[in-house]
């Protein structure tokens, strides 16, 4: 009992933390931050149709993208305001998944992964060749807010927080319910699940709108944070990379596991970065190939248990040929 | 004659896209282990023969025995030292290990060679033979026997060596192979050295027609990907067939429709396969079962 | 006599083979029928069709008069009508009872009830079936025939009308089969029309009141255990031919 209790109360003192962080920390580190929820976001709704679903996507990048771009777009082209393209943009996503979700859903396991990576290279060529709306591979600017650089930056601050606020919590309750059992009962054995009166089409659709959606909101938000984008940097297969890894450093299937995974990921790359700038992007496989060797379950797994190397080690004997 | 001209090109590029994609075909057929870093053994090869022909101005056809080398031993210490480690927990977790390995290289690369593209370009370039009109580069011509030789060679070692028999028992079944004395380790080693050889032939080819970059594997892994579900898992005269099919294509495509719109054809294309007919054009079954 | 369930030619072919070929059948609400034959009859596959999990090539199945042939397992599963696998299939990742919590959330009045009301129904089942002991369990860390007494659990939380028990006896003990063969009848007698699949013939012979009998995709015999034991037709196809006519000739002589 009281270690649940003490997960609550660290959570608590967590969330106040990151209310007033803007307040006292350098505007660098509340730019890190807003990074760091960005991406939490963006892993915890991968992980809604690859952690519990089983579905596990190699292409959700292209919500992101998506999400950016209709964004620019509808504020360049449109003049419409920015809460206008962020919405439309994730409604965007949202369809996006539902129709591919048809003949994509389909597949499994990793022939789904293949497709899903199809989808975002080809959507990303899609885009780039669309000059006349998209201006192609120059990319789109957005007007720079004007004002003080601090209230912006904690603006945006604030709506990631938020977004990844509210992506936790549709996580935590769908994990409770009906929903959730579905998703984590397709991804135990489909086969099973369908003879036992679960619509997977259905279910498996639900789970990656919802990974469309969010993915797809924050892409937008990114979009006016950064003030430009292009297809190579918004439809990157690097962003997905992020998405998967922090989701099983954390620990897929949980609901926190990519929060934390992202937080970790994000402190562990800003280390590594401020002092071996070259090295960065390689490290990042490294530790794709340590967490897959040492801990597939992801440190939430960990953490259920006793940490120990033993544990570590056991999953190779088991694994190994 | 426009049309015969792609058909030719189509052809040419086939034969390149069958040894492409030819070690990762097997790998797949063999270990049931998708081999998201195909794509960085090719980009590997490549540099070997780039790097060799700045260094020494070596024509670049004879490097491939030296590219073929060095990533027959690097893919040999990466699948003994690490993917063994962990190729019989659950597929995706090994293909979420080759994507990391997949970073790893092709970010190492470009720490090393820096991003730019850079390109070999020996001196007999441009010229071809021209059959009526239709104009048969050289060096296409190479690279297409080339690719489809090695095929051949790949094929001959898995049906008459004692090596290659048991790599074929081990993808038709792993326990029967275990039982009459297949070292299965041993044969995944073999087998995942010789497809990174392969690969790394296939970069040395393209590396003397394209401008090559740190960060090419990942188109040339999708169409790896591509072609083995259309030719059909660990089947040599499928990866042939799916090259030419894809070769053509995205000739065809390029010429008729729109330059622009390779990947998006590619992938409909891939889509298509494994909703309508997973067993590929030559209808084998898979031997890759999917265990989630 | 209200008919459950009803097979009018049902046949499956894969490619050239033909594992079903004309197999017409009908069941009364509140029997247990067994259906038995040799390795390789189609005995499972018929389950398959009927539960909708492969597409029947021709023929026509009925649940309650309603045409299920062309339904999707889902819809089926929702109508009433649960299974159980050979191999079991539990789910794993989840504890037992969150294993019989999808069977209580998705069976017929799954969709209408509330987690919480589900898992009241849980409780029930895992009492019933004896596993509530073990109700925290990973699934990952019970033995087999707790595994296979959850299957059942899985099903039953579905509140079938119809259950098939595909070879639930299994690597049983013989004091083990006599509890589940007093757990399926208890279950007959508590409204759930029961078809059985088995090849101990204990079992069946024991709690059937009618057998049907597979051979090579065709229905070729059907009556009481009694009849089903001195079948020509049946005996020939477990033992052969040769023996068949052996006691043929004893019998004569």
């Amino acid at each position: 009992m009281s270690r649940i209790k003490w997960k609550w109360i660290s959570l608590v003192i967590g969330c106040v933390f990151l209310i007033m962080a803007p307040l006292f920390l350098s505007a660098y580190w509340v730019r890190v931050l807003t990074s760091v929820f960005m991406f939490a976001v963006m892993a915890e709704s991968w992980n809604i149709l690859a952690g519990f679903c089983g579905y596990p996507s190699f292409g959700n990048a292209v919500f992101f993208g998506l999400g950016a771009y209709t964004t620019c777009i509808l504020m360049v082209k449109l003049h419409q305001p920015f809460l206008v393209g962020v919405i439309a943009g994730a409604i965007l996503c949202t369809i996006y998944a539902i129709v591919l979700g048809f003949p994509i859903l389909r597949l499994k396991g990793h022939y789904f992964a293949i497709a899903t990576l199809g989808l975002a290279e080809a959507t990303k060529e899609l885009v780039t060749n669309l000059e006349k709306i998209t201006k192609g591979s120059e990319g789109i600017s957005l007007p720079i807010i004007p004002g003080d650089v601090k209230v912006i930056y904690a603006a945006f601050y604030f709506a990631m927080f938020g977004i990844m606020i509210v992506t936790i919590l549709f996580t935590y309750w769908m994990s409770k319910r009906r929903l959730g059992y579905a998703f984590q009962a397709i991804r135990a054995d489909e086969e099973a699940a369908l003879v036992t009166g679960i619509n997977a089409a259905w279910y498996k659709t639900i789970a990656w709108s919802a990974s469309a959606f969010f993915t797809g909101l924050v892409g937008g938000v990114y979009a006016y944070w950064t003030a430009f984008i292009n297809p190579e940097g918004v439809f990157n297969v690097g962003i997905t990379v992020k998405m998967l890894l922090m989701t099983f450093l954390g620990g897929p299937g949980t609901v926190f596991g990519p929060i934390v995974g992202a937080f970790i990921f994000e402190f562990l790359s800003e280390l590594v970065w401020s002092h071996f700038v070259n090295v960065h992007a390689a490290f990042l496989g490294v530790l794709i190939v340590l967490v897959v060797i040492f801990m597939p379950g992801g440190v939430m797994k960990l953490m259920r248990g006793k940490l120990s190397l033993s544990k570590m080690l056991a999953n190779i004997k088991e694994n190994r040929i | 004659m426009v049309i015969l001209q792609n058909i030719v090109n189509g052809l040419l590029l086939g034969g390149l896209y069958a040894g492409v994609a030819l070690g990762f075909s097997l790998v797949w057929g063999v270990m049931n282990v998708i081999n998201l870093a195909h794509g960085a053994f090719i980009m590997i090869g490549a540099y070997v023969t780039f790097w060799i022909y700045y260094f020494f101005k070596i024509d670049p056809f004879i490097t491939i025995p030296f590219s073929m080398a060095f990533t027959f031993l690097l893919g040999y210490l990466v699948q003994k030292y690490i993917i063994n480690l962990v190729v019989r927990a659950q597929v995706f977790m090994v293909f979420i290990l080759t994507f990391g390995i997949e970073i790893f290289l092709m970010n190492l690369s470009n720490l090393i060679c820096t991003a730019d593209f850079r390109s070999v370009t020996p001196s007999y370039s441009g010229a071809g033979i021209n059959l009526g009109g239709i104009l048969v580069p050289y060096i296409r011509l190479a690279i297409c026997f080339i690719a489809l030789f090695l095929t051949y060679l790949l094929n001959l070692f898995l049906n008459k060596t004692k090596t290659g028999n048991a790599i074929k028992a081990t993808s038709l079944d792993k326990e029967a192979a275990q039982l009459v004395g297949v070292h299965i380790g041993k044969i995944y080693t073999i087998t995942f050295a010789l497809s990174a050889a392969v690969a790394g032939a296939a970069g040395s080819l393209i590396a003397i027609i394209v401008a090559i970059s740190p960060y090419m594997g990942g188109v040339y892994t999708f169409k790896a990907a591509l072609i083995a579900c259309l030719g059909g898992l660990g089947s040599i005269p499928g990866v042939i067939a799916g090259g030419l099919v894809v070769g053509m294509a995205e000739t065809m495509g390029s010429q008729f429709i729109s330059p622009g719109y390779k990947e998006f054809i590619g992938f409909v294309l891939l889509v298509f396969i494994l909703i309508f007919r997973p067993e590929g054009i030559m209808g084998k079954k898979f031997f890759a079962v999917i265990k989630h | 006599m209200e008919i459950v369930l009803r097979g009018e030619n049902v046949s499956k072919s894969f490619g050239g083979l033909a594992a079903l070929s004309d197999v017409t059948f009908q069941i009364a609400k509140g029997e247990i029928v067994g259906l038995i034959g040799p390795n390789g009859a189609g005995k499972t596959t018929l389950v398959n069709v009927i539960t909708g999990v492969y597409p029947a090539s021709k023929g026509k199945v009925r649940f309650k008069e309603e045409d299920i042939t062309h339904a999707k397992p889902y819809q089926i599963g929702r109508m009433g009508v649960a299974r159980t696998f050979q191999i079991v299939k539990s789910f794993s990742g989840m504890t037992v009872k969150e294993n019989v919590l999808i069977g209580a959330l998705f069976g017929k009045s799954g969709m209408k009830r509330t987690t919480k009301e589900a898992l009241k129904k849980v409780e029930e089942v895992l009492e019933f079936i004896g596993l509530e002991k073990k109700k925290d369990f990973p699934v990952e860390e019970t033995t087999i025939p707790d595994r296979k007494r959850l299957e059942l659990a899985k099903a039953l939380a579905m509140e079938p009308d119809l259950l098939f028990l595909d070879e639930v006896m299994a690597g049983l003990r013989p004091k083990e089969m006599e509890d589940v063969m007093g757990l399926i009848k208890e279950l007959n007698r508590n409204g759930i029309t029961i078809l059985l699949i088995e090849h101990v013939m204990k079992a069946i012979m024991g709690i059937s009141d009618r057998v049907i009998v597979l051979h090579e995709g065709r229905l070729i015999a059907g009556g009481t255990p009694e009849e089903i034991s001195k079948d020509e037709k049946v005996i020939k196809a477990y033992l052969g031919s040769r023996y068949a006519k052996s006691r043929e000739e004893s019998a004569h002589a």
